[in-house]
C-alpha cells in the first residue's frame, strides 16, 4: 500500500475555517485514499470536518499529511493546492 | 419559541413605552421599522432517560433517522438558492457535512449504546465534548465556528423531538425578529417568511449569520446586550442596520423619518442628486471638503457619481491581497496614476499599508513575521510599524506613489504614527527615494504632501510638535475611539460602550484641530463618524477642514452642511466639549438636530 507524506503551511488568511475544512473533506472523499492531518495536535482523519476545525490551524500553521491508498499522490497534490491558496475556495 | 402577544403590554406600548436607544454591531445594512417578535430559541431541555437493553438499537435507529431528516432538510434548503449566493451556499454545504460528522454521529451512537441513554441526551453530551475542544482554541475566527456546530445539533434535536421549527407560526404581519442567536438557515428562511430584519444578542460582523443576512439584503443589528429581555413582543422599533442602532418605542415622527432615510438609501432621491453638483459650504460660505473613502480603483466611478471632492482615504491594502503575491512597483504605480489622473485637480490621499504583519506571513516567508498568535494584535506589529520593519516593501510602495505624484494632487498618509521619531524615519526614507529618483531621471513632485493619521492618543497629545513636520492631519476615529476608550467594538460584551460621542473623543478631535490650525496644517477626519448624519454636525462644529466618508453618504452630509451656518455649528462645537458624558451629548443633539435640520430629523 502506498504511503505518502507531505508538509506545508496554511496560507489562507483566516486559517482552516469551515469552508476550507469542508473542501478538504470533499477532496478526500473524492479520492481512493485515507488522509490524516496533523498540526500541533493530531493526527486526525480528514473525513471529519469537526476534527479538522478543532486542530485550530491558523494562517501560517505548519501541517503534515499522511495519505494511504491508490490515490495517495493525487489526493495530496490536490490538498496542497487547496492549502496554498490565500483566499477561500 | 413563544411570541407572547400580551394585550396589556401592547396598551402600555401605545400609551408610551419608554424610548430607548440600543447599541449593537451593524450586521447587515438597511433600515426597517416594525413590531418585534421575541423568540425564545432555547430548545426544550432534553430530558434524560435510561433505556432498557432491548431499546438501545431502536434508539440508535431513531437517531439515525433524525440525522437523515436533518440532512434532507438542509439539502432541500440548499436547492432553493441560486448559485450567485456563493457565500450562503458554502455555509450550508459545511452544515450538510457536519450533520454526518463522526464527532457527532459516532460519538452519540456510542454514548447511546454504552450508557443506554436516550438520543437527545447522548447528542447533548457529544456536543458538550466538542465544545470543550473548541473552548481551547485561541483563534477567534475558528473558535466562533462552534456556533455552526451548535446550529446543526439543534436541527437534529428538533428532528428528534418531532416538532419542526417554524420560526413564526401564527404571526400575520411583517415583523422584526429578536433572539439570542439565529442560525444561517434561520436567516435564509426569514427571507421567505414575513421578516423585515432581525436583532440578536450574540454574533459579530463576521458571524455566518451576518454574512448570510448581508448576502440576502436582510437588515440586521447583532451583538446587542440583553436585547431579548429589553424588547418585548409587540414593541415597535426602528432597526438601523447602517449604524448598528435600534430605537425602541420611537415616536411616529421618528418612524416616518427613518422610513424616509430608508427610501433615500434605496432609491437615490432626486432631491439629493440636486446636491451633488452644489459646492459643499455653509449658508454663510464656510467651505468644508467632503471626500471619499475607497479601497479599490473600481470605486472611482462612485466617487464621481456622488460628487466627492477627492479621496480623503484610499486604503491601499487591496492590491496586496487579491492576487496572492506582492505587487511590484509598476503595478502599484499604474493604479495610483489612474487614481490621481482620474480625480485631478482634486486631492487623492493614499494611506500606506495599514495591516497586521501576520497578514503578510505567507507573502514574505523570509521575514520571520508570524504573528497569528499575538496576544494584543491591535497593539502589535501592524501598520507603519510593519512598514518600517520591512523597508523593501515600504520603499516599493513609496516609490510607486512618488512616481504617480506628477499626475495629480497626491497626499501620502502614514497610519498609526505614535511618535515623532517614526515620522522622521519615514521622512528620511522618502528623502532617500527622492534622491534615487532624481539620479534615475524619473519625474516626481518634490513638494508632495505628507501627512499622518491621528488615531493613537499619544499623537493627539503631541499634535503640536507633530504638526511642525507634516502637511496635513487625518483623524481616524475608528481606531482613536478604540484606543482611547479601550473598547473593542467587535466584542459583544463591550460593544455597547463604544461611544463615538464620548466627550473624551470629541475633545481629542478638537485638540487636534486646534494644534493643526495653529501651524496652518489642514485637519481631516475619515472615520465612520464623518458619514453619519447624527455625528457629522458635531464634527463640522469642531472645525474640521475635510470629512471623508463612504461615497454614498456624501450627498446626505452635504445637505446638512448647506443648511448650516458657521456660527451655529461653532456654538454646537463648544457646547459638546463641555458635556460630561456621551449621554449628555446625545441629549443635546436630540433637541439641536430637529431644530436646525427639520427635514432630516423632523419637528417634535
Amino acid at each position: 500500500m502506498t504511503v505518502v507524506r507531505r508538509q506545508c503551511r496554511v496560507q489562507n488568511l483566516k486559517g482552516i475555517h469551515c469552508r476550507v475544512a469542508t473542501r478538504l473533506a470533499e477532496i478526500v472523499a473524492d479520492h481512493e485514499a485515507t488522509v490524516q492531518i496533523t498540526g500541533s495536535d493530531g493526527p486526525v482523519d480528514c473525513t471529519s470536518i469537526l476534527d479538522i476545525l478543532s486542530l485550530a490551524l491558523v494562517h501560517g500553521s505548519r501541517v503534515r499529511f499522511k495519505a494511504q491508498g491508490p490515490d495517495a499522490d493525487k489526493v495530496l497534490a490536490a490538498v496542497e493546492t487547496l492549502l496554498s491558496r490565500t483566499n477561500d475556495p | 419559541m413563544t411570541p407572547d402577544m400580551d394585550e396589556k403590554k401592547e396598551n402600555l406600548q401605545q400609551t408610551g413605552r419608554e424610548q430607548l436607544t440600543l447599541y449593537g454591531i451593524s450586521g447587515s445594512p438597511g433600515i426597517v421599522v416594525g413590531r418585534v417578535v421575541v423568540l425564545n430559541r432555547q430548545p426544550d431541555q432534553s430530558a434524560w432517560y435510561q433505556l432498557d437493553a432491548d431499546q438501545v438499537e431502536s434508539e440508535v435507529e431513531r437517531f439515525r433517522t433524525a440525522i437523515t431528516r436533518a440532512e434532507e432538510e438542509l439539502v432541500g434548503l440548499r436547492r432553493q438558492f441560486e448559485d450567485d449566493l456563493a457565500d450562503t451556499l458554502s455555509i450550508i454545504d459545511s452544515h450538510i457535512l457536519m450533520v454526518r460528522d463522526r464527532m457527532i454521529l459516532k460519538r452519540t451512537v456510542n454514548l447511546i449504546r454504552e450508557k443506554k441513554i436516550n438520543a437527545e441526551w447522548a447528542l447533548a453530551q457529544a456536543l458538550g465534548l466538542i465544545k470543550k475542544k473548541f473552548d481551547r482554541i485561541a483563534d477567534a475566527y475558528i473558535k466562533d465556528r462552534f456556533a455552526d456546530i451548535k446550529y446543526v445539533v439543534d436541527r437534529i434535536t428538533a428532528q428528534l423531538s418531532g416538532h419542526r421549527q417554524e420560526l413564526l407560526a401564527g404571526v400575520a404581519e411583517q415583523v422584526i425578529v429578536v433572539s439570542d442567536d439565529f442560525s444561517p438557515e434561520d436567516t435564509i428562511r426569514m427571507q421567505s417568511e414575513k421578516v423585515l430584519g432581525f436583532l440578536t444578542e450574540k454574533g459579530g460582523i463576521t458571524s455566518h449569520t451576518a454574512i448570510v443576512a448581508r448576502s440576502l439584503g436582510l437588515p440586521a443589528v447583532v451583538g446587542i446586550e440583553d436585547v431579548t429581555s429589553i424588547c418585548k413582543t409587540g414593541d415597535t422599533v426602528i432597526l438601523d442596520g447602517f449604524s448598528g442602532r435600534v430605537y425602541l418605542a420611537p415616536t411616529r415622527d421618528q418612524q416616518l423619518q427613518y422610513l424616509e432615510y430608508d427610501r433615500q438609501h434605496r432609491a437615490f432621491s432626486d432631491d439629493l442628486a440636486w446636491y451633488i453638483h452644489l459646492s459643499s459650504e455653509t449658508v454663510d460660505g464656510l467651505r468644508v471638503r467632503l471626500s471619499a473613502n475607497i479601497e479599490m480603483l473600481d470605486e472611482l466611478q462612485s466617487v464621481q457619481k456622488y460628487g466627492a471632492e477627492g479621496i480623503g482615504l484610499f486604503r491601499s491594502e487591496f492590491d496586496y491581497f487579491h492576487k496572492g503575491h506582492i505587487p511590484d512597483e509598476d503595478t502599484l504605480f499604474a493604479n495610483y496614476r489612474e487614481l490621481l489622473a482620474g480625480l485631478a485637480p482634486d486631492p487623492v490621499t493614499i494611506r500606506t499599508l495599514d495591516v497586521g504583519g501576520d497578514k503578510f506571513a505567507a507573502l514574505l516567508p523570509a521575514s520571520g513575521v508570524r504573528l497569528g498568535l499575538e496576544r494584543n494584535p491591535a497593539l502589535g506589529l501592524r501598520s507603519i510599524r510593519f512598514s518600517l520593519r520591512e523597508p523593501a516593501l515600504f520603499i516599493t510602495q513609496l516609490r510607486a506613489m512618488l512616481r504617480a505624484s506628477c499626475y495629480g494632487r497626491l497626499r501620502i498618509l502614514l497610519p498609526l504614527i505614535s511618535s515623532l521619531s517614526e515620522l522622521q524615519r519615514v521622512r528620511s526614507i522618502l528623502h532617500t527615494i527622492m534622491e534615487d529618483l532624481d539620479r534615475e531621471g524619473i519625474p516626481f513632485n518634490p513638494g508632495v504632501e505628507v501627512g499622518i493619521m491621528i488615531e493613537v492618543p499619544s499623537a493627539v497629545v503631541m499634535a503640536d510638535s507633530l504638526a511642525a513636520e507634516v502637511d496635513f492631519f487625518s483623524i481616524g476615529t475608528n481606531d482613536l475611539i478604540q484606543y482611547s476608550l479601550a473598547i473593542d467594538r467587535s466584542n459583544e460584551h463591550v460593544a455597547h460602550m463604544y461611544e463615538p460621542l464620548h466627550p473624551a473623543v470629541l475633545r481629542m478631535i478638537s485638540q487636534t484641530v486646534v494644534a493643526g490650525h495653529d501651524q496652518g496644517v489642514e485637519v481631516s477626519l475619515c472615520g465612520e463618524m464623518a458619514g453619519d448624519i447624527v455625528t457629522a454636525p458635531v464634527l463640522l462644529g469642531l472645525g474640521l477642514d475635510e470629512l471623508s466618508m463612504r461615497p454614498s453618504a456624501i450627498p446626505y452630509v452635504k445637505r446638512l452642511l448647506r443648511h448650516s451656518c458657521s456660527r451655529q455649528l461653532t456654538d454646537l462645537g463648544s457646547k459638546v466639549l463641555k458635556c460630561g458624558d456621551g449621554g449628555e451629548v446625545r441629549n443635546l443633539l436630540t433637541s439641536y438636530l430637529p431644530r436646525y435640520y427639520p427635514e432630516e430629523f423632523g419637528d417634535r
